[in-house]
């Protein structure tokens, strides 16, 4: 009994000893509180061709470069590349590893017949060494482009989890010539800028494109009449139609989201420039403003409830509300800065972009519907037109840049900016086209 | 015994039939002027006719008949008093038998009951025996016990007193221990503290924040390393983000393997949460 005790008693002594000395061994937590948004650095390796003659096309620089352009990405140079594997069998992970490479796309460009392809790839994530996506596209020789930005698009979408814009057109006015001798156009190119086609030339003012909700017309205004009239191009076929030519302003054309009605501008007898919608179809016209104010520059919210407008009646430009068929108030929905104006929504009507002057400075702003909250996202002096890309995630706008009009775009956010390469003259109002209907 | 008056046979029932007898003879011969007249004559000649006929006959048959009968009276007494005696002596038999049996009994009784009453005392005796014998064993075993309780007292108390002091040496000993430790520990928990940072800052520049990233974020993930910051084995926690998301913290971790070593080998964990929770 005795010795029982007292070794239990020296037992339970040491033991605590031996705990009072241990470490503080409780499970380690470290909060990350931020990160860093930098473009992920990717290798888009140049695809193999199996078929006769020439490759069609190199999908891997079109590739590149969409990733490159959305801000998000970052290519390696193909001369840093230190193997060229075009499937997966052929790739080796120590290769793309040592350069930092986070994701490795691979593909072959395999003949079908003298005009029909298949363009395969597969997508590998370095650093967990599997395949994160892997398909083929089937293109035709002369869609090769269009093709190849779809696969850009799979791609991002995967990678990103947001629907890619890859394949997606801008429309913008360009104004070439001189004084006397003006040359308007107005322009459809990819989203990239490449196969830029003239849809309308003209040597009067050709303003405000706006795409139709299945991408196929462009209404726009056009001064060839000595006055100003609102159009509807085909853009295929390049066939139009006169669908407002009343006394005075018809301008700022915008499509509701169905399609089957414009909201315009017009002044008609009383000279006041009011928000307006027309029935297409049945040419029905609806008035929806009475003010004496300015009410101009109409932009449809994405569920054909609303109309979004700009309007002086306070004093200042700000942003107003009003129901689509006019039967309630118009209510204002910007109240940060003095002069809020040319508003357009975002794909999911949760913001505004706007034109926002602020010190003097005219710059894109994106107003948060629901908190009112203002950010400015843009650095010019004299930005303007501002259009959402389909899925939200970047702007196209104008701007100046030495004395000529130029386009940009700046990521939702604020964070990623691109200046677009302009030809000559002076580029404006672009309009991005909505997701291309596959 | 019966009464001897009631059977006696003699001459006084003789006496009174001649008695009678005469009487009558008398009555019918003599011509009483009190009963009537004339028509009585012829019926006293009847009479006397029958009458006067054998009287001595009658009187023998009848002292016969009363001889017979005194017999036969005598005999049946007799019988009646054999069966009697008989009886009698039978009953006094059976009596005698009774009394006889009863006495058995009573004797039987009592000698049972005697024996009874001599066991009882026999138990009683043993009875009052053992409970003495018991009361013997139970004072002798409580003396034992209380002999016993003395020196377990006398045990414990020295036991205490080893105790007390081998306390007091310890406690000292852990006072000074305590505070050797409490310095070392506020060393590693600044060193700790600091580990804890370089880690976050070396993650945080890894982790590519992808733009679906939204507001109230907050994942955990579990990393296992080894000794040299190889990450081995990575497992997500409570996590609320989305497949992109989770992946971007994946690749973060992927990407800060080697995590840094701590400054204190002795610091080293094997096991580390890390809690993506932006506070944009």
């Amino acid at each position: 009994m005795m010795t029982f005790r007292r070794i239990s008693a020296c037992l339970a002594s040491l033991i605590l000893i031996s705990l009072a000395s241990a470490p503080a061994g409780a499970e380690l937590r470290i909060e990350i509180r931020e990160g860093v948004t930098k473009p992920i650095p990717v290798a888009v390796v140049p695809f193999g061709w199996e078929g006769q003659g020439q490759s069609p096309g190199d999908v891997a620089a079109v590739v590149a470069a969409d990733l490159a352009r959305s801000g998000r990405f970052q290519p390696l140079p193909r001369r840093d590349m230190l193997a060229r594997p075009t499937t997966g069998s052929d790739l080796d992970f120590d290769d793309w590893r040592i350069l930092g490479t986070e994701i490795v796309i691979v593909g072959q460009v395999i003949a079908r017949g003298a005009e029909e392809f298949t363009i395969r790839f597969q997508v590998f994530d370095v650093l967990r060494g599997e395949q994160v996506l892997g398909f083929r596209q089937p293109a035709r020789r002369r869609q090769l482009r269009a093709a190849s930005h779809r696969v850009a698009d799979l791609i991002y979408e995967e990678l990103t989890g947001i629907r890619g814009v890859f394949g997606t057109r801008v429309a913008y006015v360009t104004v070439s010539g001189s004084a006397s001798a003006r040359r308007y156009q107005l322009i459809v190119a990819d989203a990239d800028g490449e196969n830029a086609r003239v849809a309308v030339d003209s040597a009067a003012p050709l303003m405000s494109p706006a795409w139709s909700p299945d991408g196929r017309k462009l209404a726009y205004v056009t001064f060839e009449n000595n006055r100003s009239e609102l159009y509807v191009q085909s853009l295929r076929s390049g066939a139009r139609e006169r669908v407002s030519s009343r006394p005075g302003v018809n301008g700022a054309p915008a499509w509701s989201p169905d399609g089957r009605r414009l909201a315009l501008t017009l002044s008609r007898d009383d000279g006041n420039l009011d928000i307006y919608t027309l029935d297409l179809a049945s040419q029905v016209l609806n008035r929806l403003t009475r003010r004496p104010s300015i009410d101009t520059e109409a932009a449809w919210s994405p569920d054909g409830r609303f109309i979004y407008f700009t309007s002086d009646r306070g004093g200042a430009p700000q942003i107003y509300r009003i129901a689509a068929d006019g039967r309630e108030q118009a209510e204002r929905v910007t109240f940060e800065g003095r002069y809020n104006a040319r508003p357009r929504a975002s794909p999911d009507g949760e913001k505004l972009a706007v034109v926002h002057n602020e010190g003097g400075n005219y710059r894109i702003a994106a107003v948060d519907l629901a908190g009112g909250y203002t950010q400015v996202l843009t650095d010019g002096a004299l930005d303007e037109s501002p259009s959402f890309a389909p899925n939200g995630e970047t702007l196209i706008y104008a701007t100046r840049e030495k004395g000529r009009g130029v386009l940009a775009t700046v990521s939702a956010d604020g964070r990623v900016s691109q200046r677009i390469s302009a030809s000559e003259g002076d580029v404006r109002e672009p309009a991005w086209s909505p997701f291309p209907a596959y | 015994m019966e009464s001897r008056s009631a059977v006696q046979p003699g001459w006084r029932p003789v006496a009174w039939s001649l008695a009678v007898h005469g009487l009558l003879l008398v009555l019918l011969g003599a011509n009483l002027p009190f009963w009537g007249t004339a028509s009585q004559q012829p019926v006293r000649l009847a009479i006397e006719a029958a009458v006067v006929p054998d009287m001595e006959a009658v009187r023998e048959r009848e002292a016969d008949r009363r001889r017979r009968e005194a017999a036969a009276r005598r005999k049946a007494e007799e019988a009646r008093r054999a069966e009697a005696q008989r009886q009698a002596e039978l009953a006094r038999q059976r009596e005698a038998e009774e009394a006889r049996r009863r006495e058995a009994e009573r004797i039987a009784l009592e000698k049972r009951r005697a024996a009874e009453q001599r066991q009882r005392e026999a138990e009683r005796r043993r009875k009052a025996e053992e409970s003495r014998k018991a009361e013997a064993a139970r004072r002798a075993e409580e003396q034992r016990q209380a002999e016993l309780a003395r020196q377990r007292e006398e045990q414990a108390r020295r036991e205490a007193e080893a105790r007390q002091r081998q306390a007091e040496r310890e406690a000292q000993l852990r006072a000074q221990l305590a505070a050797e430790q409490a310095r070392e520990d506020a060393v590693n928990a600044g060193l700790q503290q600091q580990w804890m940072e370089v880690i976050r800052q070396h993650v945080q520049r890894r982790w590519n924040v992808p733009p679906s990233v939204r507001a109230g974020l907050e994942c955990e993930i579990k990393i296992v390393q080894i000794q040299g910051g190889v990450v081995t084995n990575v497992r997500f926690g409570l996590c609320n983000a989305d497949p992109v998301v989770k992946r971007s913290i994946e690749s973060a971790v992927y990407k800060a393997s080697p995590l840094p070593p701590p400054p204190d080998a002795v610091l080293f964990d094997r096991n580390i949460t890390l809690v993506f929770k932006p506070t944009d």
